[in-house]
């Protein structure tokens, strides 16, 4: 007689940066997946109105800041968050976030990394957590002139000194849990997405595409490769779900230059010697007529970087669904 | 449904157009007979645009059979499916012989295929040339682009030379320079047949490049060789240009090739380089 395989456990996910789009949307599916028994969900902010109306037998929310280690020792003591007995981490919160007007300057912006790692401590000693995911971005990869096309999952990340700070957070917390691979109590996947493009996602290439002027470097027009926020949704959807560990690459259905995707938009592209794009992106985002700061998606805007997603298709299954629309 | 959807900007159209007025009908049929890679939207990931493509390739014709007169042999030794690689020498400073081989296998390969020439990456960083480069076929030299486009079943053309022999002395322009092993490590690693290829005949363009390579016997004089060559410095004159294909270097059952060692893979690279260099002296005895 065959022997039955013992059913997967049922999955019970906590949500860093709950409040934020993507991890909304990944919270509200979820809710809706019969195979997830729980979601609990932390942020810095009070409750928001639209979680109030979920199953409170399924749900639980949390005021935390992760990054401050008293207020994350608290969340893992509390009652109700041991009660829910979490066994999959999903960590999407990686705070300040990458663009917007309300980037404080004096942010100690190492706090990302330091907080990574209690959080993976954290993880690590709790009995019940088996598995944990990052999200990460593809502006942890280094690119230059001629950089691979194909940037699979083992492509130089960008170690560049020089590089700006919150991408050196992004790399060191990516490298943080690719230590942490060989673990045999926790499964770690790492998410590296494509420029992501949604409603209300603060990507640089979301936020650069939403103004009404776009300058480009005079004489590039790379070929970007843009996915949708609900397929990466999907994606952490089925790395919460299959027992895979390891970086896995997404990106979106549709492939063109840049000026495609402007066009698209209903932008105005606006090419300007390369060494005044940075400035530019400065003024407009003084003039509030944009919220793309250069630093973090500069290198969209002269060289490709597109991810090879092989891995991802072959042992995840993943392949984007829907088409970016504007 | 897509979202987005295949609006064509103004240089496809005038580009398409274009295309239909000058090109001539066997160069329609062959290229209306090619898979040109699309991801969609009518661009490939390493950022061929088919209405540029099409349009770069009527442009190489005229130059192939008007300009040069290009004659080819030996081109049944190209495999008919699969990726392979395609390993010419250089002749001169301007790489017109990688634009004369893709109109050769385009016009004369059965099935026409596109082969993607692989560019040094330096390129890339240069205004408006980076953006024809890569939209007329042409891709960045990278390992990571290299196994892509093997994986995906194309055929690419690597000059083993490297971008030094593009200032080779008119003295030394049918002497290849030492090839680079990488070659041959990656035709091992995705057990793909390199094609050794002699090109004669694009020489005679030399430019005003002042490098020189390390193995190439100094001038008594450049300015002089500049004075002498006059305008073909900067315009390739209309010599005939010859290209000839040797069998195939194979890879797939041969066992020891398996457990490869640097003084192996060496060793392939010399009778690589030993072949292509035959290739060129039958193609000057032919004179």
């Amino acid at each position: 007689m065959a022997e039955l395989e013992s059913p997967a456990p049922a999955r019970r996910v906590l949500i860093t940066g709950v409040t934020n789009p993507l991890a909304r949307q990944l919270a509200e599916e979820l809710l809706l997946d019969g195979a997830v028994e729980f979601v609990a969900g932390v942020d810095t902010v009070e409750e928001p109105y639209y979680f109030r109306d979920l199953d409170r037998s399924r749900f639980l929310y949390k005021r935390a800041n992760i990054y401050k280690s008293r207020e994350l020792g608290n969340l893992f003591l509390s009652e109700d968050f041991r009660a829910a007995r979490i066994n999959t981490v999903v960590h999407a919160s990686f705070a300040p976030p990458l663009t917007g007007l309300q980037v404080p300057i004096a942010t100690p912006l190492s706090t990302n990394v330091q907080g990574t790692k209690q959080l993976l401590e954290r993880c690590i000693e709790s009995p019940d957590i088996r598995r944990f995911i990052f999200l990460s971005s593809f502006l942890v990869y280094q690119v230059r002139p001629g950089s691979g096309t194909y940037l699979d999952e083992t492509a130089d990340l960008n170690f560049d000194a020089d590089a700006e700070r919150p991408i050196q957070d992004r790399v060191d917390a990516d490298m943080l849990c690719r230590t942490w691979f060989e673990s045999d109590k926790l499964d770690i996947a790492v998410l590296r997405p494509a420029p992501i493009i949604g409603r209300n996602i603060d990507g640089p290439l979301n936020l650069y595409l939403d103004a009404p002027f776009c300058p480009v470097p005079m004489g590039f027009d790379p070929i970007v490769n843009p996915i949708h926020a609900r397929d990466v949704v999907r994606a952490l959807q089925l790395l919460v779900h299959r027992d895979v560990k390891g970086v896995f690459n997404v990106a979106g259905k549709e492939m063109a230059p840049l000026s495609f995707f402007i066009r698209m938009a209903g932008a105005t592209r606006v090419p300007i010697p390369a060494s005044t794009v940075r400035p530019s992106a400065r003024l407009l985002r003084f003039i509030r007529a944009s919220r793309f700061d250069h630093t973090f998606g500069g290198c969209l805007l002269r060289y490709p970087c597109l991810l090879d997603t092989r891995k991802a298709r072959e042992l995840l299954g993943f392949e984007p669904n829907f088409h970016i629309k504007f | 449904m897509t979202g987005l959807s295949l609006e064509k900007g103004w240089w496809r159209v005038v580009s398409d157009r274009t295309f239909d007025w000058t090109a001539s009908d066997v160069l329609k049929s062959r290229i209306g007979r090619l898979d040109l890679p699309d991801e969609g939207l009518g661009y490939d990931r390493f950022g061929l645009e088919s209405s540029s493509a099409r349009l770069s390739l009527d442009l190489y014709h005229w130059l192939y059979v008007r300009y040069f007169r290009t004659q080819s042999f030996g081109i049944e030794h190209l495999p008919q499916r699969g990726p392979y690689i395609l390993a010419p020498n250089h002749t001169g400073p301007f790489p017109l012989e990688a634009l004369m081989i893709m109109v050769d296998v385009l016009l004369h390969g059965s099935p026409p295929r596109l082969v993607r020439p692989l560019v040094n990456r330096s390129l890339s960083a240069l205004p408006y040339v980076n953006i024809v480069l890569s939209r007329t076929g042409c891709v960045w030299a990278s390992r990571s682009n290299m196994d892509g486009l093997l994986n995906s079943g194309q055929p690419i053309m690597l000059f083993p030379e490297g971008p030094r022999a593009l200032a080779k002395r008119l003295a030394r322009r049918h002497r290849t320079m030492s090839f680079n092993p990488a070659v041959v490590e990656l035709a091992i690693k995705h057990q793909v047949p390199i094609v050794p290829v002699g090109v004669v005949g694009l020489s005679n363009a030399r430019g005003l490049l002042p490098y020189e390579g390390p193995d190439v016997p100094q001038p008594a004089s450049v300015d002089d060789e500049i004075l002498r060559l006059g305008l073909s410095n900067i315009v390739p004159v209309p010599t005939r240009v010859r290209i000839q294909y040797g069998a195939p270097f194979l890879f797939h059952d041969d066992s020891s090739v398996q457990d490869h060692t640097p003084t192996l893979v060496r060793s392939m690279t010399d009778r690589l380089q030993s072949e292509v260099q035959r290739l060129i002296d039958d193609l000057l005895a032919q004179d």
